[in-house]
């Protein structure tokens, strides 16, 4: 079944992307305007880069573990081929 | 129409799109897996404890906790935060530790499906029809909520918001059932976290220190849990006894302990020590949830000292719209709105994903076709949700008559969670506690609860606020419940102790010899003691 983290994954890393260009492209006019101070921040470039990290790292995560468990079935098979070789060759040598 | 506050601009839209395609994407991605009826309503059984402890904790983060809590911060104060040190997480380190085994191990499909196995038919039809009435009148609360934000930030026309939320909702539970609603709600969890903690943070920026923030209050009580309780002047209009029995003990452990709609996530869950780990791991976010919801009202009613005063753009329910709209950037601004969207939708598929499965087994399965084929339930699931969907939108359309959302929705649960939390605790805990006795008890505590308001409604009874009303209200439902209870459990026969098995505490299913002794450091007990220590901690710092 799909992996929820590969969705959330994704979705991050393509929002990040997009929030950090358009803020990098697009600085507002103005500093952020709280109350009367004035914070010298373009929010959407570290906040995007952030989301996008969030994002590999799931990505990364869902990955990992897919490996993991692509290496337990392998090894699975391997145990299994090798138990039936076993048992062939005492087989044959009974016979 | 009123004007939207803030001009959207074409990235905001876009960040709004994308989020629709891939919260469609899940739900089609999903299709293949919903073989049967236990995939689509139950999500067959497979999922991991962080997964479904994140969306046990979503499910219950629609438009009442994101907006609502806001509101009541900016009208309230710091006393807010009693919904969520007392009115939540004692509840839900009692269902990990005490509930869950049971819930778990009797293999019930839904609370409803637990009545039967313990008492009887008919409790099981009483609850099964007062849950699906509760769900679908509270699933519409989060149409509205959505419908009013467009309207008033964006200008979009209420009918027209409703319908794509409600159409992007249906496509997404048709297809992917409970799993596709639990998967978005886990992606709405840090939707919500990342489009709504750069308020927090630019709040505290502005400021420089909570001392900072606590000074400009112009009420001193703003910053402190308990102090105006115990005077009974605070702003909230509650007591002692409210608070604590209504709030604390009634209402909470009611909707934590018994609520389908949030057992269901913990019962998706792939095993017994992860379904019981699902209220725990929601519990650890849950404490902190405040950042997110509580300190944006109070930075609201301190920049904008108008809230409150109209019920339209100013009203307190708009605080964290209006905070994105002063304080963010384009592009940010689209996250803080699709986040907003992502906790009305997910809000609404919790609940009509809970609603199509006790409609499905409890009602339609037990009442109306039984021993149909599972591809007869699974069609019925679906059509289900959909008929939940079309009630939804009519049920939104009743909530605009009401004046809080909050108190709605509070009002809803006096009537039905408080009487059913009595009944649960004498079942689980109580052997003596007789079927009938737990019929007639529930159906007392909600009528009692209905008198109540009809009462309050002819200023017979009169409160301070509807919220000290409710929180009275559910004290009385739930102490009626219990007497009735226990008077008739003991004038009638109660159960056969073999058939209580694995169903109450102390009577324990036969031991299979599949049970895993884990340490005492990763059970739930030891995890629920550090939740309750770090609650008793922040109680005393906000005292």
């Amino acid at each position: 079944m799909l992996d929820v983290r590969l969705p959330i994954g994704w979705l991050f890393m393509v929002l990040g992307v997009m929030l950090a260009i358009y803020g990098y492209a697009n600085p507002p006019a103005e500093n952020m305007l709280l109350g009367q101070v004035l914070l010298p921040l373009n929010l959407d470039v570290p906040w995007g880069i952030l989301m996008a990290l969030f994002g590999l790292s799931m990505v990364s995560l869902a990955q990992i573990d897919k490996l993991k468990t692509l290496e337990l079935e392998l090894a699975a098979s391997k145990a299994e081929a090798a138990t039936e070789k076993v048992s062939d060759t005492e087989a044959s040598a009974k016979g | 129409m009123k004007t939207a506050l803030v001009t959207a601009q074409p990235i905001d839209y876009a960040v709004i799109l994308i989020y629709f395609i891939f919260v469609l994407g899940v739900g089609f991605k999903l299709k293949k897996n919903m073989k049967s009826s236990d995939d689509f309503l139950l999500a067959g059984h497979r999922i991991p404890s962080w997964v479904t402890g994140l969306a046990f904790l979503s499910a219950n983060l629609g438009a009442i906790e994101v907006m609502g809590m806001a509101a009541n911060a900016a009208q309230y104060g710091v006393m807010t935060c009693h919904f969520y040190w007392l009115g939540a997480i004692p509840a839900m380190v009692f269902l990990a530790v005490f509930m869950m085994p049971f819930y778990y191990k009797s293999k019930i499909r839904s609370v409803p499906e637990y009545l039967r196995k313990r008492f009887n038919e008919p409790t099981r039809a009483l609850n099964a029809i007062s849950f699906a009435v509760m769900t679908v009148l509270m699933s519409g609360i989060n149409l509205y909520a959505m419908a009013i934000v467009f309207k008033l930030l964006l200008g979009w026309d209420m009918n027209a918001s409703i319908a794509v939320a409600a159409l992007v909702v249906l496509a997404y539970t048709i297809t992917g059932g409970l799993t596709s609603s639990i998967y978005n709600e886990v992606l709405q969890f840090f939707l919500i976290v990342f489009g709504l903690l750069p308020v927090s943070i630019l709040g505290l920026l502005r400021f420089g220190s909570w001392q900072n923030i606590c000074d400009r209050f112009d009420n001193p009580g703003f910053a402190h849990l308990w102090k105006q309780v115990a005077s009974g002047t605070n702003p909230m209009g509650v007591d002692m006894i409210g608070l604590i029995g209504g709030l604390g003990f009634v209402l909470s452990f009611g909707y934590w302990c018994t609520d389908f709609l949030v057992i269901q996530r913990a019962l998706a869950a792939e095993d017994l020590k992860a379904a019981r780990m699902t209220p725990i791991i929601a519990a650890f976010p849950k404490i902190l949830f405040p950042i997110l919801t509580v300190f944006p009202g109070l930075i609201a009613i301190i920049l904008i000292p108008k809230l409150g005063t109209n019920n339209d753009s100013l009203s307190y329910n708009m605080a964290i719209p209006y905070l994105l709209s002063v304080m963010y950037p384009n592009g940010l601004f689209g996250l803080g709105i699709t986040a907003l969207l992502a906790s009305f939708m997910s809000g609404m598929a919790g609940n009509v994903t809970a609603f199509n499965t006790v409609w499905t087994y409890d009602i339609y399965q037990s009442y109306i076709a039984k021993n149909k084929s599972d591809a007869h339930y699974l069609w019925m699931g679906k059509l289900a949700t959909a008929v939940g969907i079309i009630i939804s939108v009519g049920t939104c359309y009743l909530c605009m008559n009401f004046k809080s959302i909050m108190d709605y929705m509070q009002l809803i649960f006096t009537f039905f969670n408080a009487p059913l939390f009595a009944t649960f605790l004498l079942g689980m805990f109580f052997p003596r506690t007789s079927a009938w006795g737990a019929f007639y008890g529930l159906l007392s505590g909600t009528i009692a609860a209905f008198l109540h308001y009809i009462l309050t409604l002819q200023h017979k009874l009169n409160y301070q606020s509807d919220m000290a009303g409710n929180f009275h209200r559910s004290v009385v439902a739930w102490t009626v419940c219990l007497v009735v209870t226990i008077t008739i459990s003991y004038l009638t026969k109660p159960k056969a102790r073999e058939e209580l098995r694995g169903l109450v505490w102390g009577i324990d299913l036969k031991d299979d010899g599949t049970a895993v002794k884990t340490s005492i450091f990763a059970s739930p007990g030891f995890f629920g003691v550090i939740l309750l220590a770090l609650t008793a901690y922040l109680n005393y710092l906000f005292f």
